[in-house]
C-alpha cells in the first residue's frame, strides 16, 4: 500500500488523493449504461442498449461482443446473436466463424467489471466503468510523471485534470473504447523509467509493451520510444568526466528482463492461431461482414445502408497496408484543425503543453523530451497515416488521447513555471474552460458524430441538416437527454440534461480552480 | 577503443575522444565522396529497378524528349533544327551524346542518364550547401538521405524528364551564390550565373531563377555598396546569366522567324493554357489562394507532409538563427524561387496543375511539387543540426515516415505518369506499326507534336517517319500523302492533330486510304494496294 501511496506521490491527504477523489465523483455523474444484465437476444431486440444506449458504436459493441462470448458462452467464436450484435464490426475466419474484428486484450481486461457489475445488476455498466478505472489511473500517472519532472503538487494535478476532462479523454473514460488502457500502458512505462532502473522495473516495461500489442495493434509503433529507451538501459552511452573520452555500458543481463514480453505475445499469437487461423493474423485483417442474413449467413454487404463493398475493400487486407503516407496531409488536417474532429476545436487547452515541451528542452531533459515528444508524434503521425483519421463516427479526435496524455505532463511543467504570470493562467484558464464544456458534452450525450464528409450524404438520406461538430451533441443533449447512467436513473427527475451538462461542467471547473488558485499562490521553485 | 573493466552483470567499453574525433574527420574529409558514391549506386539500382517495371518510360513527355534528341541525329532531316521550339534544348543536347545507339534511345538511359547525374550532384551539393552553413555532419547527411530517398525523385532521376537536370543546375547555382555570400570570391559569382545559364536552357523555370538571384544580389549589393556598385555586380551576372536566354531567342528568330515563336507559336505553353482555359480547366488562372493550395498540395505530396512541415520550421529557425552570418541566411532566401515560380505561373495561367480530389479525378503535372525537395531537405537538415536534443525523435520519426513511404509505394509521380493525364497507353497503336509497317517498306505520315509516344513506342527508326521537322517530306506528304505515305496515322476528327487538319479536306487522302483500326489515342489508315505504284519508299537525297 504504501508503495501505491508512494508511486502516485500520495501523502496522508495531499492533491493526489483529491485528484481520484474528484476524478472519481466526475466518472461516477458521467459513467454511460444503463442497469439491467442483458442478453444479447434482448441487447439486439430494441435500440436501448444500441444506438440509444451505452453501445451505441459497433467499436463498443464488437469488443463487448467478444467479452460477452468469453463469459457468457465461454467461447472466442461468436454465436449467431452475438455476431449480430458486432455487426458491421463483424469479421469471418477461415473456418467460416463468426470472430471479433478487434485485437482481443480489452475484452479479457473487463471481464472482472463485467462479473462484478453483473453482481450488481448491471453488467454493461460494470465494464464501462474499468474504463473509467483506468482514466482515472492515467489521471494519477500524468499527474505523478510531471511531479517527477519536476513540476508542484498542484501543476500537476491541473496537467491530469486538463487531460482527463478538457479532451476527448473524458468521453472516452465514460464508454467502451480501448484508448484509455493503452495510454495507462504507455504512461505505466513512462513512470516506471522514470522512477526505477532495476532488473525488475525493466521487465515490467517489457511486459506493458508486450500486452499493449493485443490491446490495440498499432500500438506497436506507439511503444516504439518507450522501447527504445528501455533498450537504452540495456546499452548506454556517457561521455566521461572529464569529457576526453566516452564509455559504453551494456548490461547483457537485462536482455533477460525482455523476454517476459514473449508471454502476451505468445498468448496473442495463441489467440490468433485458435481464431484467426493464422499466428500473424491479426483480427483485422480478417475479411469483414457488415451484416448477416435472416438465416445466419455472412453478407457482403448491410442491405440497410444501402452500400456494397468496393472492389478494393475485398482484397485481401495488410496490417501495414492500412497506413499510407498520402494520408498524412488530410489526417493532420482532421486531427488538428476540421471542425469534426480537430485539436483546435475540440480541446484548445491542450496545446499549451507544447510549451512544457519547449521548457524541457530548455531545461536539457532531453531524454524524456524525446519520449515524450515521440510518442505524441509517431501517435499523431501513424493516425495521420491511417485511411480514416476520423475514427468512423467519434467524438473529437480519439486516436489522439496517448498524445494528449502526454502533452497533459507538458501543462503542468509549463503551469509550474509560468504560475506568476496572470496572462498564461489567464489563457490557460479560458481555454480549460471551454475544453472542458466542449468534452463534457461529449461524455454525457453521444459519441456517434460522423465525419464532415459523410453529412451530406447523410442529410439527403434524411432529408434534414446533419451537424457534425459538437453542435450535434448539444443538439442531442436538448433533444435526447443524457447518456449518463446517473443521469438516467435518478437525476433526471431533478433536472433537465441542459442543466444536468451544466452542473457537470460547473463541477469540473470548480473543482479544478481549487487546484488553480492553490498553484497561484505558491512560490516559485526551479525545476 | 580499451575495455577498461567489468562490472557486475555488465562490461564497459571506454573510447577516447580522440578516437572519435579521428573518425570525425574521416567523414569531414571524404563525406562528399561518401555522398556522391552512395548516391551512385542508389541511383544505378534505381534506374535498373523502373527500368525493369517499364515506369522509366510511363510518362508521355519523357519519350517526347527521346524523340527529339534522336530526331537530332537520326530521321529524314536530321540537325539541331530538331530540336524545336518550346521545349528548351539543354536535355537534348546532352542525349545526343549516346542516343544514336537505339539501346540508350529506346531504354530511356540516353535522357535518363543526365537525370542520374543530377541526382547524384544534387545530393553532393545539399551536403556541401549544409556544411557551408556550419551544419554537422549528422545534419548533412540527414539531408541527403531525405532527398535521396524520396521515391518521387527516386522515380524521376530514372527517366528521360527534365526536373532532375534543372533540380542540379538550379541547386548548383544557388550553393554558388552561398559563397559568393559568405567567401565574398568573384569567381563563385561566376560559377553560379554559370549554372543559372545552364537551368534557363533546362527549363523556364531557370529564367525566374535568373531574375530572382538578380534582384537578390542587386538588393544585397545596394545595401552594402551602393548602386552604382550593384548595377555592375547585375550587369556582370546577367550577361553570364542569361546568355542562355540570348541564345535561346536568337534561336527561335533563326529557325522560326520569331524570337517569341516559343512562347506564342501554335505548340506553345500559352496556346495550350488557353484551350484549357476556354474549356475552364485553367481554375487558378488569376486567383492566387487557389494557386498557393494547389501548389501546395503538389508540393506536400511530392517531399511527404512531415517532411514538408519540418522543413517549414527550419526555415524559420534558420532565419532568425544569429550563429549564421546574415548574408548567409540571406542566401538560403533563393531557395525558395521554385515555390515563387510555381505559384506564380500558375496565378498568370501560364501553367496547369491537376491534384486530383481538389481539381477533378486526375493528376497532371503535379511533379511539379517536386522542385523544392532539395530547399526542404536543406531546411531539414538544419532543423536536425540546430535541434541537438531532438535528433533521436527527429531522424526516428522521418526513419518511420520513410518506412511508410516505401511499404505504401507512395510516389505521386508514378501515379501522374501511369495513370493521370500524363500518361499515354500507345501500346495498341504502337503495336500495330511495329507488326505491320515494320517488315514492310514505306513512310508513315504522322503528327510528331500529337503522337511521338507513338513513334517512339513503335520502335521504328525515326526516318520510317514523315512528320513536322521533316521540311519538305511534310509539305509534300500534305499536298500529295498518296505519293509519300503508305501509312497514315491520326487522330481523326480531332484539329489539335496538325496532320489531320491539313489532311481532311484532302481528295487524296479520304479516297485513297483505309482505315485499318481505330485505337484509343489515333487511327491507323493504309494506302490502297492499287496506289503503290507511285509511292515513294526511300529517302530524297538533297533534302
Amino acid at each position: 500500500m504504501n508503495v501505491f501511496l508512494k508511486v502516485f506521490g500520495f501523502s496522508r491527504i495531499s492533491s493526489g488523493w483529491l485528484l481520484l477523489c474528484f476524478s472519481a465523483l466526475v466518472f461516477l455523474f458521467a459513467l454511460r449504461g444503463l442497469p439491467g444484465n442483458p442478453t444479447a437476444e434482448e441487447m439486439m431486440a430494441t435500440e436501448t442498449w444500441r444506438s440509444e444506449g451505452p453501445l451505441e458504436l459497433s467499436p463498443e459493441r464488437g469488443r463487448f461482443a467478444l467479452l460477452y462470448s468469453i463469459v457468457e458462452d465461454e467461447s472466442l467464436f461468436f454465436s449467431l446473436p452475438v455476431a449480430r450484435l458486432a455487426t458491421p464490426d463483424l469479421a469471418l475466419n477461415p473456418e467460416g466463424k463468426f470472430v471479433s474484428l478487434f485485437a482481443p486484450f480489452l475484452s479479457f481486461i473487463l471481464i472482472p467489471g463485467y462479473f462484478t457489475g453483473k453482481l450488481l445488476g448491471a453488467s454493461v455498466v460494470g465494464a464501462i466503468a474499468m474504463i473509467a478505472l483506468f482514466a482515472a489511473g492515467n489521471a494519477l500517472f500524468v499527474r505523478a510523471i510531471a511531479l517527477r519532472l519536476g513540476a508542484g503538487r498542484n501543476a500537476a494535478s491541473l496537467g491530469a485534470l486538463t487531460f482527463l476532462f478538457g479532451t476527448p479523454a473524458f468521453a472516452y473514460g465514460t464508454t467502451l473504447y480501448q484508448h484509455h488502457v493503452s495510454v495507462f500502458l504507455l504512461l505505466f512505462s513512462v513512470y516506471a523509467l522514470l522512477r526505477w532502473n532495476t532488473f525488475w522495473s525493466l521487465s515490467l516495461v517489457f511486459l506493458l509493451i508486450g500486452i499493449s500489442v493485443p490491446l490495440d495493434n498499432p500500438n506497436a509503433f506507439l511503444f516504439i520510444p518507450i522501447a527504445l529507451w528501455a533498450l537504452a538501459r540495456i546499452v548506454s552511452v556517457k561521455a566521461g568526466e572529464s569529457g576526453d573520452a566516452f564509455s559504453m555500458t551494456a548490461r547483457p543481463l537485462l536482455l533477460f528482463s525482455g523476454l517476459i514480453v514473449v508471454v502476451p505475445l505468445l498468448l496473442f499469437m495463441w489467440y490468433n492461431v485458435t481464431v484467426n487461423g493464422g499466428v500473424l493474423q491479426l483480427s483485422g485483417t480478417l475479411p469483414n461482414v457488415p451484416a448477416i442474413s435472416e438465416n445466419g449467413l455472412a453478407l457482403d454487404s448491410d442491405p440497410n445502408q444501402h452500400t456494397e463493398k468496393k472492389p478494393e475493400e475485398r482484397e485481401e487486407k495488410t496490417a501495414i497496408g492500412f497506413f499510407e503516407t498520402r494520408n498524412i496531409l488530410n489526417g493532420l488536417y482532421v486531427h488538428l484543425v476540421s471542425p469534426d474532429r480537430g485539436t483546435l476545436r475540440y480541446t484548445p487547452v491542450i496545446l499549451l503543453g507544447i510549451f512544457g515541451f519547449v521548457l524541457l528542452y530548455r531545461k536539457k531533459k532531453f531524454l524524456v523530451l524525446n519520449v515524450l515528444a515521440g510518442v505524441s508524434l509517431v501517435t499523431l503521425l501513424l493516425y495521420s497515416l491511417w485511411g480514416d483519421p476520423w475514427g468512423g463516427w467519434a467524438f473529437g479526435s480519439r486516436y489522439l488521447i496517448p498524445a494528449y496524455a502526454m502533452l497533459g505532463i507538458g501543462i503542468s511543467i509549463a503551469l509550474e513555471e509560468w504560475k506568476k504570470s496572470r496572462v498564461f493562467l489567464g489563457v490557460f484558464c479560458a481555454l480549460f474552460v471551454y475544453s472542458v464544456g466542449v468534452n463534457t458534452l461529449g461524455a454525457i450525450t453521444s459519441s456517434a458524430n460522423p465525419p464532415q464528409i459523410q453529412v451530406l450524404e447523410l442529410e439527403a438520406l434524411s432529408g434534414k441538416e446533419q451537424k457534425y461538430t459538437f453542435a450535434r451533441n448539444w443538439q442531442y443533449l436538448h433533444e435526447s437527454g443524457s447518456k449518463s447512467l446517473a443521469y438516467q436513473i435518478g437525476m433526471n427527475r431533478r433536472m433537465s440534461a441542459e442543466a444536468y451538462y451544466w452542473f457537470l461542467v460547473t463541477l469540473v471547473v470548480a473543482g479544478s480552480s481549487g487546484f488553480l488558485v492553490s498553484l497561484a499562490r505558491e512560490k516559485n521553485r526551479t525545476l | 577503443m580499451k575495455f577498461s573493466g567489468k562490472q557486475f552483470f555488465g562490461f564497459q567499453w571506454s573510447i577516447s575522444r580522440e578516437r572519435i574525433d579521428g573518425v570525425r574527420a574521416f567523414f569531414e574529409r571524404h563525406g562528399t565522396a561518401i555522398v556522391m558514391s552512395v548516391l551512385s549506386a542508389v541511383s544505378v539500382w534505381a534506374f535498373l529497378h523502373y527500368y525493369s517495371n517499364g515506369l522509366g518510360l510511363a510518362y508521355n513527355d519523357a519519350r517526347s524528349h527521346l524523340d527529339i534528341g534522336r530526331r537530332v541525329v537520326e530521321g529524314l532531316r536530321p540537325g539541331f533544327a530538331q530540336l524545336g521550339s518550346v521545349w528548351l534544348p539543354l536535355t537534348h543536347l546532352l542525349m545526343t551524346l549516346t542516343i544514336w545507339n537505339d539501346f540508350m534511345w529506346h531504354s530511356g538511359l540516353a535522357g535518363a542518364l543526365w537525370s542520374m547525374v543530377a541526382f547524384v550532384g544534387t545530393g553532393v551539393l545539399i551536403f556541401l550547401f549544409l556544411r557551408e552553413l556550419g551544419v554537422g555532419l549528422l545534419g548533412r547527411f540527414v539531408g541527403v538521405a531525405l532527398f535521396a530517398t524520396n521515391l518521387n525523385i527516386l522515380y524521376l532521376q530514372s527517366t528521360a524528364m527534365t526536373e532532375l537536370v534543372l533540380l542540379g543546375t538550379m541547386t548548383a547555382a544557388v550553393y554558388f551564390l552561398l559563397l559568393w555570400y559568405t567567401r565574398k570570391k568573384l569567381p563563385f559569382l561566376l560559377l553560379s550565373a554559370l549554372f543559372v545559364m545552364f537551368s534557363t536552357l533546362v527549363r523556364y523555370d531557370g529564367w525566374f531563377l535568373l531574375f530572382f538571384l538578380s534582384m537578390m544580389i542587386v538588393v544585397s549589393v545596394w545595401k552594402s555598396g551602393g548602386y552604382v556598385k550593384s548595377e555592375g555586380t547585375f550587369v556582370l551576372f546577367a550577361t553570364l546569366g542569361g546568355f542562355g536566354v540570348f541564345l535561346w531567342l536568337l534561336w527561335n528568330l533563326l529557325i522560326f522567324g520569331d524570337p517569341l515563336f516559343f512562347a506564342f507559336g501554335p505548340y506553345s505553353a500559352h496556346t495550350q493554357q488557353l484551350d484549357l482555359a476556354s474549356a475552364g480547366v485553367l481554375p487558378t488562372k488569376g486567383d492566387w489562394l487557389l494557386s498557393a493550395k494547389m501548389y501546395f498540395y503538389a508540393l506536400a505530396y511530392n517531399t511527404n507532409a512531415f517532411a514538408l512541415f519540418l522543413g517549414v520550421i527550419g526555415s524559420a529557425l534558420l532565419f532568425f538563427d544569429r550563429r549564421i552570418a546574415p548574408r548567409a541566411r540571406f542566401a538560403t532566401l533563393a531557395l525558395f524561387a521554385p515555390l515563387f515560380f510555381n505559384i506564380l505561373a500558375l496565378y498568370l495561367g501560364h501553367s496547369v496543375l491537376f491534384i486530383q480530389g481538389l481539381s477533378g479525378d486526375t493528376w497532371f503535372n503535379v511533379r511539379y511539387g517536386i522542385m523544392m525537395m532539395p530547399s526542404v531537405a536543406i531546411f531539414v537538415g538544419y532543423l536536425v543540426h540546430r535541434a541537438a536534443g531532438l535528433r533521436p525523435v527527429l531522424v526516428g520519426l522521418l526513419l518511420f515516415v520513410l518506412f511508410f513511404q516505401f511499404s505504401s509505394h507512395d510516389a505521386v509521380t508514378i501515379d501522374d505518369g501511369r495513370v493521370g493525364s500524363s500518361q499515354k497507353n500507345v501500346t495498341e497503336v504502337a503495336g500495330w506499326l511495329a507488326k505491320n509497317a515494320g517488315p514492310r517498306e514505306g513512310f508513315i505520315l504522322i503528327s510528331a507534336a500529337s503522337h511521338d509516344s507513338i513513334i517512339f513506342s513503335s520502335g521504328l527508326p525515326m526516318s520510317r517517319f514523315i512528320h513536322e521537322g521533316t521540311g519538305p517530306y511534310y509539305a509534300s506528304a500534305i499536298e500529295n500523302p498518296d505519293r509519300w505515305a503508305r501509312w497514315i496515322v491520326v487522330r481523326t476528327n480531332s484539329d489539335s492533330d496538325s496532320t489531320w487538319r491539313l489532311l481532311k479536306d484532302s481528295f487524296g487522302f479520304l479516297d485513297r486510304y483505309t482505315k485499318v483500326d481505330s485505337y484509343p489515342f489515333a487511327d491507323v489508315y493504309e494506302l490502297k494496294p492499287e496506289y503503290f505504284g507511285g509511292l515513294i519508299t526511300e529517302p530524297v537525297s538533297g533534302w
